[in-house]
């Protein structure tokens, strides 16, 4: 739980988001493939290392030092969808247009200002999501802005700043089935899908006005229609600071739900690691005072019945231990629920190394198993006010560990450590980066500079689709729906299906119905809905316009598109059949025949159960009206037969 | 040329610079409508659109703008990134082997100049053990910068410098071993000068290059340099030049490749290298060398020898064309060969070695010519056969003497044996004989990919 509400204001709280939108062009951005997953099983796998690389001013990022320290080896799974672009084993192919227009579509629909000449850069990155180590990415619009509304009244609220918008190449997805330990493993279909980064400035307040821009930004970029639906394809991270504290980066905030809990969070636990900072000023501690100063302790626990370490000294591995001056008490604070100082250090130390964790002074030690003239044994080779950290394992490791424990505790004396933070569906976040720095920016020698077609851009400009927020008032307005209605027509993309259908003459229940209820249920159900098109969607209003089936046939139909695109509706049409009303009369006598009893029982209240069954048995197959006229008839004639 | 100063910039854009008292480097802020922006200018790509002004944004990312577009609101300072290597304390175990890193340029000698997007040589010692430290661990190394061009541009000249600083460094430093560092376009035509060229090598000679700069986090530039100067150092290695290079696309394994029968069969893969009609000689995978069965001849030939015997030859005819024969191809391309005084001609022809029969008289002209015209076959795969078809046959009686071994290296052994015997009848001995296992003799059924 957050322990208080904060003062935004006064804490001086800033935000800034980032979003990342896979755009829905066939191809990828440098290379010919398909830009989609597959489900395949990897064909081959590609095994490689990476090296870090002498920056600008000829010094290494620390962040992908560490990344290079971890000493993961990556495996690529290969499919039949990619080529050797995807494996660094081709140059690129020039940019796909197609994907770049569309960016500046939605640059411009977000007011910015196009660049008229973009330069590809090279963004390095060591974890191996990019066979080349580093992304391709270019800039195409900076300096817009998009206005944050409140969506169902339309009332302005805030103009949010839109910093810079850059086109560049998804990386590929980790396969976390396979990986394991130091051996990762990724799949290369995601590869090279266009994504669309867009960055505010950061001018967000409260988390308030975050969920307002995140919702908006959303919108705005689902409603473009350039853009990929589905889970992951629209991931955002979030910017967040204090005036005394630093930047952190929080990623997997994919609920807006969740955004306000996991700042509230955050803003705690900077403020925790200020209060950790001022206590070390009260404490008189000085980051000299505390030397990276490895104690081998392995001789204490000669006779532990500790069987963690037992087993670890068995493998010849051992036990070592960092004194940490005035720092008695703080590793054991909480800075978020569960999430302690010590966490802090234990997560950079699994993150950075393969060792399991840390063992801190601030724990409950008997939990380990170890034996009260363990724990004294090691309390005695501190001194007063000293906290301390245990790791055990190879010797190797256990020294680079400790390293990144001194590291992180010295940083403390500074307060907020800018990182990258995980989110979890709680809101508590854990490390797992250190920001990068500029040194892995640099541009692409394998791509000649692109120049932007202003005559392209003039077009795209006249064309620019209406804004999500006039567009949602103008369509409750005009077909007397809810904004809620015409929000989510505008969500899923089918606004423009909505009032092509109205025109053409279709009544709106049904049409409503179809595209925010039917197509929502048979998607759950398994059917493909992409595979249905708007073309399809019309056609069959126009089969129920000119009575070749009933509504209830359509989601049967959508069904049979769905599941085989190939199908024409025509073709799915007659493969549902169409009932004669001569035939309807014989299966409505049958059933009375069959359900004397029932008749006889209830009488005209027999009608409800009666048109069940013969609804589901024909449903779609002719109009309900007329199944009800005619059984209502036929029912009251056997009535009076049987008196 | 517009200078340092304006390195790149030509007409209205350098005219703009100049009028508005600006040069490279100069961080600038411009004014496009309501929006400021701040960059430094860079240097431009002389073959890029003259119509835009390069520059690095705070946020590391490059742009043009047209100066036509925009108000020029500020001039800030001058700040030029000077790109500096790091200074490394190199600590040289001096018990361990003592390996001369030669560089001939190309991709593996190659890093990224950060401000141009050009490329910069990259082998002094410092680049290179502040980019793989752990070279170290292996050997005392020493690096020679002898030129740096790629390798499209490498010349006899080159061969002949490369084999005088091979034959000054095994005379006067007596090491365990040498690396070349080299292009790999026309890597293999190098490795087969040397190997005519080098007979009673007392040590390994090792070429190796990359597909991948050393700038890229993926680089196969550390892979392939550390397993060259670990094979360099190791007791097993055969005393003659190999070339060692990736023998997948995965980083797990070198091949090695003799250096008479090795070619470069993709433009960009990283296992480009191919040993054509044979097994290569060997692998490297962690640390562990392993013959193949096939390289045992080649192993053979290489026996240990002392710093006395080592003989190396340093002339080459330049002289020599080297002809892909092609529907419809003019009997002219050879006429001139012949009036320009060449004294080898290669054919690459198709299938078991076949030419049009009109040119037939031209061939035999440069037969009589005292050009000895040889042939070898387009397929790569497979020996010539001069005696199945007529066509083939007419070859042989005009005197053509039919070869095993690719074109390339047949052009390689025409200009070693052409620069240092005199006699036509040696020369066409020597030509058939296989002097260091360049020819194919026996081809094993899973040799055909």
């Amino acid at each position: 739980m957050v322990k208080k509400t904060f003062n935004y204001n006064k804490l001086g709280f800033k935000a800034g988001i980032e979003i990342h939108a896979q755009l829905s062009t066939p191809n990828k951005l440098f290379c010919r493939c398909p830009a989609s997953l597959t489900n395949e099983e990897p064909q081959d796998v590609v095994q490689r290392k990476f090296r870090p690389v002498l920056g600008e001013m000829g010094e290494y990022d620390p962040a992908l030092l560490i990344e290079f320290e971890k000493g993961h080896t990556i495996f690529y799974e290969v499919f039949d969808s990619i080529c050797t672009y995807e494996l660094d084993e081709t140059p690129p192919f020039p940019i796909n247009t197609d994907a770049l227009y569309d960016g500046i579509k939605l640059a411009r629909m977000m007011n910015c200002q196009i660049v008229t000449e973009t330069n590809v850069c090279r963004k390095n990155y060591l974890d191996g999501s990019v066979p080349s180590g580093f992304q391709r990415t270019a800039l195409i619009g900076y300096n817009g802005y998009v206005l944050l509304k409140e969506i169902h009244t339309g009332l302005e609220e805030k103009k949010l700043p839109i910093s810079w918008i850059y086109i560049e190449e998804d990386a590929a997805r980790k396969d976390n089935d396979r990986s394991e330990d130091k051996n990762i493993f990724f799949k290369l279909d995601r590869l090279g899908i266009p994504l669309i980064e867009i960055v505010t400035d950061h001018s967000l307040f409260s988390p308030t006005e975050v969920v307002s821009a995140a919702k908006t930004l959303g919108m705005l970029i689902k409603s473009s229609g350039i853009v990929r639906k589905g889970l992951g394809t629209i991931r955002q991270d979030i910017n967040v600071s204090i005036a005394r504290g630093d930047r952190v980066e929080l990623k997997g905030l994919q609920l807006l739900d969740l955004i306000p809990k996991a700042i509230d969070l955050e803003i705690q636990r900077q403020l925790e690691l200020i209060a950790i900072q001022e206590e070390l000023y009260k404490r008189k501690i000085r980051p000299k005072d505390i030397q990276l100063h490895i104690l081998d302790v392995k001789e204490i626990f000669s006779k532990t019945s500790s069987k963690l370490v037992k087993s670890t000294l068995k493998r010849g591995e051992g036990v070592y231990l960092l004194p940490i001056a005035g720092f008695k008490g703080l590793l054991g604070r909480e800075l978020q629920p569960t999430k302690r100082f010590g966490t802090e250090l234990s997560d950079r130390v699994k993150s950075f190394t393969s060792l399991k964790g840390i063992i801190h002074s601030d724990e409950e030690l008997t939990k380990y198993r170890f034996s009260e003239k363990e724990i004294h044994q090691i309390s005695q080779l501190c001194r007063e006010g000293e906290a301390y950290v245990i790791v055990i394992g190879k010797k190797k490791e256990a020294q680079k560990a400790l390293t990144f424990v001194h590291e992180r505790v010295i940083a403390a004396f500074k307060g907020v450590h800018p990182e990258t933070r995980q989110v979890d569906e709680n809101g508590i976040s854990t490390f797992t980066r250190d920001l990068h720095g500029r040194s892995r920016l640099y541009p692409d020698t394998d791509l000649p500079p692109i120049i932007i077609d202003l005559e392209r851009v003039k077009n795209i400009n006249k064309d620019l689709p209406e804004n999500f927020w006039d567009k949602i008032q103008r369509l409750s307005k005009e077909y007397s729906i809810s904004s809620e209605l015409a929000e989510n027509l505008i969500y899923d993309n089918k606004d423009q299906v909505f009032e092509e259908l109205i025109r053409n003459g279709a009544p709106l229940k049904v049409v409503l119905t179809t595209l925010t209820q039917t197509l929502t249920a048979i998607s759950r159900e398994g059917v493909d809905i992409d595979n249905i098109s708007n073309y399809h969607l019309l056609s069959i209003f126009d089969a129920i316009k000119s009575k070749k089936i009933a509504k209830e046939a359509i989601p049967e139909i959508l069904i049979q598109v769905g599941t085989d695109p190939t199908k024409s509706i025509t073709q799915s049409i007659n493969d549902i059949g169409k009932i004669s009303l001569k035939e309807l009369d014989k299966l409505i006598i049958t059933l009375l025949e069959r359900s004397q009893n029932l008749v006889e029982e209830r009488k005209m209240d027999a009608f409800s159960p009666l048109m069940g069954i013969l609804m589901k048995e024909i449903r779609g197959k002719i109009d309900g009206k007329i199944v009800s006229e005619k059984l209502q008839l036929h029912l009251e004639e056997q009535i009076s037969q049987t008196k | 040329m517009p200078g340092e100063k304006y390195s790149g910039y030509r007409s209205s854009t350098l005219n703009w610079l100049k009028a508005n008292n600006l040069e490279v480097w100069d961080e600038i802020e411009i004014k496009k409508g309501a929006t400021k922006l701040k960059g430094v200018i860079l240097p431009r790509n002389e073959l890029a659109d003259p119509r835009f002004v390069s520059i690095k944004l705070p946020t590391g990312y490059n742009i043009g703008f047209n100066p036509e577009d925009i108000q020029l609101v500020k001039k800030y300072s001058h700040s030029k990134g000077e790109y500096q290597i790091p200074k490394r304390e190199i600590i040289q175990n001096p018990e361990s082997a003592f390996i001369p890193i030669l560089g001939c340029g190309g991709t593996i000698a190659s890093r990224l100049d950060y401000q141009t997007g050009g490329t910069i040589p990259a082998l002094t010692p410092e680049e290179l053990f502040s980019s793989f430290p752990e070279i170290a661990d292996l050997a005392r190394i020493e690096t020679q910068l002898l030129f740096d061009i790629f390798s499209e541009n490498i010349t006899f000249t080159h061969y002949v410098d490369i084999l005088t600083a091979i034959e000054t460094t095994i005379m006067n430093k007596n090491p365990q071993g040498i690396v070349l560092t080299h292009g790999t376009d026309t890597m293999a035509y190098t490795a087969a000068a040397l190997t005519f060229a080098i007979t009673n090598s007392p040590i390994p000679i090792v070429i190796t290059g990359s597909q991948r700069s050393s700038d890229r986090p993926s680089s196969d530039a550390f892979f392939n340099l550390y397993n060259s100067v670990f094979y360099a150092t190791s007791p097993q290695a055969i005393k003659g030049v190999v070339v060692i290079i990736h023998e997948g696309s995965s980083d797990t394994s070198s091949a090695i490749h003799k250096g008479i029968r090795v070619r470069k069969m993709h433009s960009s893969r990283r296992d480009t290298f191919r040993t054509i009609g044979e097994s290569p000689v060997g692998r490297i995978t962690e640390g562990k060398i392993q013959y193949f069965s096939e390289a045992k001849k080649y192993i053979d030939l290489c026996k240990t020898k002392k710093n006395e015997d080592l003989i190396i030859s340093k002339k080459f005819e330049e002289r020599i064309g080297l002809i892909y024969h092609y529907p419809g191809i003019q009997s002219e391309l050879i006429e001139h060969y012949i009036n320009t005084g060449y004294k080898g001609i290669v054919i690459a022809g198709t299938g078991l070695g076949h030419v049009s029969t009109y040119l037939l008289p031209m061939i035999r002209k440069a037969v009589d010519n005292d050009i000895i015209v040889v042939m070898t076959t387009q397929c790569l795969h497979g020996f010539t056969g001069l005696s199945v078809y007529e066509s083939g046959r007419l070859l042989k009686a005009a005197g053509v003497i039919p070869l095993n071994m690719l074109p390339e290296i047949a052009y390689i052994k025409l200009a070693y044996l052409l620069g240092n015997f005199h006699k036509i009848d040696k020369i066409k001995k020597l030509l058939k004989t296989n002097l260091k296992g360049e020819i194919l003799q026996r081809e094993r059924f899973q040799e055909f990919p």
